[in-house]
């Protein structure tokens, strides 16, 4: 999978899944305060991520960090490549 | 008639919820679909006799035992007399091949020397994995009152399975048995439950194990009592159709009968994977209906209840797990009947009296009563000489690996189809949501102001399971640290 290619399936889930407009979708999105999230989402967006990349997310410290749409993207690349 | 609070469900978590909710100064109501509050918990009587159906014994009522303080803080410490389990040997692993007997006595200090004594050669395994177990039985905001809450942030699920941590034990398969048999009482197979789960359900009756004098029944009893008093209303026979919502959030219930109840909180404590229908599409967004449609749900069960001639004294204070051969315990319903592992326990055991009944949990697929599945009240024709067949081949089961026990005779039979009857879990599981290892389960609070949920799909099975459910629950509600500092007074 190419970066944009993951970036896209990233997207595509969260949009789905949280009925996201892809227009607020950019890099810079704030998850709480622009895309309407908040902490209880937390644990769904994990399992979004976990079965649309078929991969398990450990990483509790990380997770927690995360604010952004670009963070996500960068967790989530991360994990691909140690993967790949 | 308007509520604060209704709670969906008169299970353990539902009513210690009531409870919990009543006493803060609530309007409460229960609403309960069977026509008894607490079906799968109060027993019943058949030839003169008391069977327990979904209680047996409880872990953590010792001293210094979680459970002992919420019985304290509940009040139900007052209302109920408990009796322990044997302390040389609460719950034994019989290997029926062999004959063979291994039992764990009350305290962990004291497994570790029996265990230590009869398997010299994995003393130090012994004692490293006991160690864990204790470091992560409590590691939980209501059975640990004195961590910080901020400490118990999202969960990580997945992690080293209990079969996988007992691979150093494998030159004792009877240790290996010893150590996941306790995976029978969460209806896990131990390749699918982590390490951690497993000592939350273990660790509390390695602590201490005990019986309630009269069983399910006395407590509930008490607990209905203890309700009166805070005066919550409990109704049976209201089957929830759905939730209602308005523009805030939760507004109230309605029943299937049409009959409405107004209420600004709603807490549902039945099986997680059917709350989605009880709302309009669109309510919940698709990542969290999915998760809980698709959420993994536990084994269901034969429940056999036999009357015996004379008493059955080896079982006074204890409980046989029952397994052909040594190696890792399997509670799965894979294997033919007669070759499954199963749970033995004697009847009324706080009576005065001696044992004249036996209790005997063997795991079951919801496939093997499928057929039988009929709309409406009613069972097709043929499911009682079917019913009788399985309850020939259990007394045949019973009577082979339990020779001491006699003249065993079978007064009734629980199926998967009892299961689903009594608890509405998807296929008879019997202890609904599992917690398999990679899931996560739900939490109490959701994204709908004023629903919450409770039950043991949030915690984990058992007594203490549904009753930490409730305080974790309430304590979304009302504030962690007020119920927890409540119940620190009653240290």
């Amino acid at each position: 999978m190419t970066e944009q290619e993951v970036i896209e399936l990233i997207d595509s889930s969260l949009a789905e899944e949280f009925e996201l407009e892809r227009a607020d979708m950019i890099p810079e999105a704030n998850l709480y305060e622009d895309l309407g999230l908040d902490s209880l989402d937390t644990v769904d967006m994990v399992i979004v991520l976990e079965s649309a990349f078929n991969f398990k997310i450990r990483e509790e410290e990380a997770v927690r960090e995360i604010r952004t749409l670009g963070d996500i993207h960068r967790f989530v690349l991360s994990k691909v490549e140690q993967h790949s | 008639m308007s509520y604060d609070s209704i709670i969906i469900g008169a299970g353990l978590s539902g009513l210690t919820c009531a409870l919990l909710l009543g006493r803060s100064g609530r309007k409460v109501l229960v609403l309960e679909q069977n026509a008894h509050v607490a079906p799968l918990v109060r027993g019943f009587n058949r030839n003169g006799l008391y069977f327990d159906s979904g209680f047996h014994y409880a872990g953590g009522l010792g001293d210094d035992g979680p459970l002992d303080l919420f019985f304290r803080h509940l009040g139900l410490a007052g209302k109920l007399n408990l009796f322990p389990f044997a302390q040389d040997g609460f719950d034994g692993l019989r290997l029926s091949a062999t004959g063979q007997d291994f039992f764990l006595p009350v305290g962990l200090a004291n497994i570790e020397t029996v265990l230590s004594d009869r398997f010299p050669q994995a003393r130090e395994k012994i004692s490293a994995f006991l160690l864990e177990v204790s470091s992560r039985w409590r590691n939980f905001p209501y059975l640990d009152l004195d961590v910080d809450l901020a400490d118990f942030g999202i969960k990580v699920v997945h992690g080293m399975s209990l079969q996988e941590r007992l691979r150093e034990f494998e030159p004792w398969p009877q240790l290996q048995g010893i150590l996941s048999m306790h995976s029978l009482l969460y209806g896990l197979p131990p390749e699918s439950v982590s390490v951690s789960f497993n000592a939350v359900v273990a660790g509390s009756y390695y602590h201490s194990a005990h019986g309630i004098v009269g069983g399910g029944r006395s407590l509930i009893n008490a607990f209905q009592d203890l309700l009166a008093e805070a005066d919550v209303e409990i109704l049976c026979n209201k089957d929830v159709a759905g939730v209602l919502t308005g523009n805030h959030g939760v507004s109230g219930v309605r029943l299937t009968s049409g009959e409405e109840f107004p209420a600004g909180e709603v807490v549902a404590t039945l099986n997680p994977g059917l709350l989605p229908q009880l709302f309009p599409p669109g309510t919940f967004r698709p990542a969290y209906s999915k998760r809980l449609i698709n959420l993994r749900q536990t084994s269901s069960a034969y429940i056999g209840f036999f009357r015996t001639r004379g008493t059955s004294e080896f079982l006074r204070g204890r409980n046989l797990f029952i397994q052909s051969h040594p190696g890792i315990f399997n509670g799965s319903a894979d294997q033919a009947l007669e070759e499954r592992s199963f749970y033995v326990t004697g009847a009324d055991q706080g009576s005065s009296g001696g044992i004249n009944g036996v209790v005997c949990i063997v795991p079951a697929r919801y496939d093997e009563v499928s057929c039988w599945q009929a709309p409406g009240p009613g069972r097709p024709e043929g499911y009682i000489a079917w019913k009788k067949e399985i309850g020939e081949r259990l007394l045949t089961m019973l009577k082979k690996s339990c020779p001491e026990i006699s003249e065993p005779e079978l007064v009734e039979l629980g199926t998967p189809l009892t299961f689903c009857r009594y608890s509405r879990a998807n296929e008879g599981a019997v202890y609904g949501t599992g917690h398999w290892l990679g899931q996560y389960n739900p939490h109490p609070a959701t994204r709908l102001p004023g629903l919450f949920l409770s039950g043991q799909a949030v915690t984990a099975p058992g007594l203490l399971g549904a009753i930490t459910a409730a305080y974790l629950t309430c304590g979304s509600i009302l504030g962690h640290e007020h119920l927890r500092g409540e119940l620190r007074t009653c240290r």
